[in-house]
C-alpha cells in the first residue's frame, strides 16, 4: 500500500507541477470604422490545463511618459469612450487545453458617435479562484491572488482627420533615439515614424500615438550635426485600408539635434 | 519598436502546362496581421505558507524562488511567461495592494518581482522599484516573470490574510 501511494505521488507530482494555462489573443488590437462597427478576438489555450477568462471593456488608453509605457484607465485624452457603446459575447469563458473561442463585439449606435477616434481597452483577465486554501491550518497564512490581464485596444475611427503631433527627443544614445510624441487631436497617429538627417533616413519605427507615446527608433547610420527631421508614413500591420485612408498623415517635424 | 509581423498568405493558383499556350494566373493575397503575445500562467498566487505570528520580515525571493522563515505548508511565487515573435515588444504593469487583509486584521506587504529575459531555468533579475517594465523578446521569443515579496509579522493575530495583485500585459 505504501508503495502504491508513493508511485501515485511519483506519477502525479510532475504532472501537477507542469500544469499551465496559456492564453493567446489575436489580434492584439483592432481598428474599425462606422461602416463595419464590429469584429472578433480569437482566444486559444495552448496549455495543458483549463483557464477561466473574464472579459472587461474599459475606457482608457496605452500611453507613455518619458520613462515608460503604461495603461491609463478612465481617460484617453481627446479620444471618445467606446467602452460604453461596446457589446461583446461571451464575457466569461472556461477554455480547455487546446481549445479555441471567438469573442465577438459590436458598437451600438455608431451613427450617434461624433467624428474622431473612440477607444476601449479589452481586458482578458485570468485568475485562480482562491489563493489561501481551506486545508491550511494557519498560524499566520498570507497570500495574494494574481489577476493577469492581457490588454487589447479596440479603436473606432469615424470620419476623416489627422493627429496633431508634437515631438521631442527624450533620450539619445549610440544607435538609438527615443522620441516622445504628443497628440492633441481626436484622431490618432498610426503608422511609421522615420528620422532623417542631412537628407538621409537614419531610422524607422512603428507606433500608435493616441495621447502621448515614446517611440524608440534604432538609428542605423551616424547622425549629422544639423537638425533632425521626423516624417510619418501610414504603414502599420493589421490596419485595414478603409481606416488607413481616413487618417491624414501629420506634417514633418524638425528637431534640434 | 514593434512586434514582428504575423503573416498569413492565401494563394489561389491556376497554372497551366507551359506548352498549352493558355494564360497562367497566380493570385496571391497577403494579410499582414497585428502582432499577438501568448501569456502562459504557471502560478497565479503568491503564497507565504504558514508563519509564526512574530516571524518578523518574511521574504519570498523572486530571483531564487526561496522563502525565508518558513514554518510549514507550501509556498508559491506567481509566475507567467510571454512568448511571441522575436523582437516583439511588450510592457508589463503591476498594481499591488499594499496590505493583505483578514478577519483578524491586516498585514503589510511589499512586492518584489523579477524577469528572466530568455525563460531559462536560472537568470532572473530583480526589477526593484518599478511598477512598469518594457521589453523586447529576444531570439528565444520568450521571457518570464516571477512575483514574490515580503510580509511583516509582528504580534500578528493568527488567521488567514489575503490580497490581490493585478498584472497587465500590453503588447506594444
Amino acid at each position: 500500500m505504501r508503495l502504491l501511494v508513493l508511485l501515485l505521488f511519483g506519477t502525479l507530482a510532475p504532472i501537477l507541477a507542469l500544469a499551465q494555462a496559456s492564453l493567446s489573443v489575436t489580434p492584439a488590437y483592432v481598428y474599425i470604422t462606422e461602416r463595419e462597427p464590429h469584429g472578433f478576438f480569437a482566444l486559444h489555450n495552448g496549455g495543458d490545463t483549463s483557464i477561466e477568462v473574464v472579459l472587461l471593456a474599459r475606457y482608457g488608453v496605452i500611453e507613455s511618459d518619458s520613462a515608460a509605457t503604461f495603461v491609463t484607465l478612465g481617460e484617453a485624452g481627446s479620444l471618445g469612450d467606446l467602452a460604453a457603446r461596446l457589446t461583446f459575447f461571451p464575457d466569461r469563458i472556461v477554455l480547455g487545453p487546446g481549445n479555441d473561442q471567438h469573442v465577438r463585439f459590436m458598437v451600438r449606435g455608431v451613427e450617434d458617435v461624433a467624428d474622431g477616434a473612440h477607444i476601449a481597452l479589452m481586458n482578458f483577465e485570468m485568475q485562480e479562484r482562491a489563493a489561501v486554501t481551506a486545508d491550511q491550518i494557519p498560524a499566520v497564512a498570507s497570500a495574494l491572488s494574481i489577476v493577469y490581464s492581457l490588454v487589447a485596444p479596440i479603436v473606432l475611427i469615424k470620419g476623416h482627420g489627422g493627429a496633431a503631433l508634437e515631438a521631442r527627443i527624450v533620450q539619445k544614445s549610440k544607435g538609438r533615439v527615443n522620441l516622445l510624441l504628443t497628440n492633441q487631436s481626436t484622431f490618432p497617429f498610426v503608422g511609421g515614424v522615420t528620422i532623417w538627417s542631412d537628407g538621409h533616413m537614419v531610422g524607422r519605427a512603428e507606433s500608435a500615438v493616441y495621447t502621448r507615446r515614446t517611440v524608440e527608433v534604432e538609428v542605423v547610420e551616424s547622425i549629422g550635426s544639423g537638425p533632425l527631421q521626423v516624417r510619418f508614413d501610414a504603414a502599420y500591420p493589421g490596419v485595414p485600408n478603409d481606416v488607413r485612408s481616413r487618417l491624414v498623415l501629420p506634417a514633418p517635424i524638425e528637431l534640434a539635434w | 519598436m514593434q512586434l514582428t509581423y504575423g503573416l498569413a498568405v492565401f494563394a489561389a493558383l491556376s497554372v497551366t502546362q507551359a506548352g498549352a499556350q493558355e494564360a497562367a494566373t497566380v493570385d496571391v493575397r497577403l494579410d499582414v496581421l497585428p502582432p499577438s503575445l501568448t501569456v502562459t500562467i504557471t502560478s497565479a498566487e503568491v503564497d507565504f505558507a504558514e508563519q509564526r505570528p512574530d516571524a518578523g520580515r518574511v521574504d519570498l525571493d523572486p530571483v531564487t524562488g526561496e522563502i525565508s522563515g518558513k514554518v510549514s505548508g507550501r509556498h508559491a511565487l506567481g509566475e507567467l511567461s510571454l512568448s511571441g515573435p522575436a523582437k516583439g515588444a511588450y510592457a508589463v504593469a503591476i498594481e499591488p495592494w499594499p496590505l493583505l487583509t483578514g478577519a483578524a486584521g491586516r498585514v503589510s506587504f511589499g512586492l518584489r518581482w523579477a524577469r528572466n529575459a530568455s525563460c531559462r531555468e536560472s537568470g532572473f533579475e530583480e526589477l526593484s522599484g518599478n511598477v512598469v517594465i518594457q521589453g523586447i523578446l529576444g531570439p528565444s521569443g520568450c521571457t518570464s516573470f516571477r512575483f514574490g515579496g515580503a510580509v511583516h509579522l509582528l504580534s500578528t493575530p493568527a488567521g488567514r490574510y489575503g490580497g490581490r495583485l493585478r498584472v497587465r500585459v500590453i503588447p506594444l
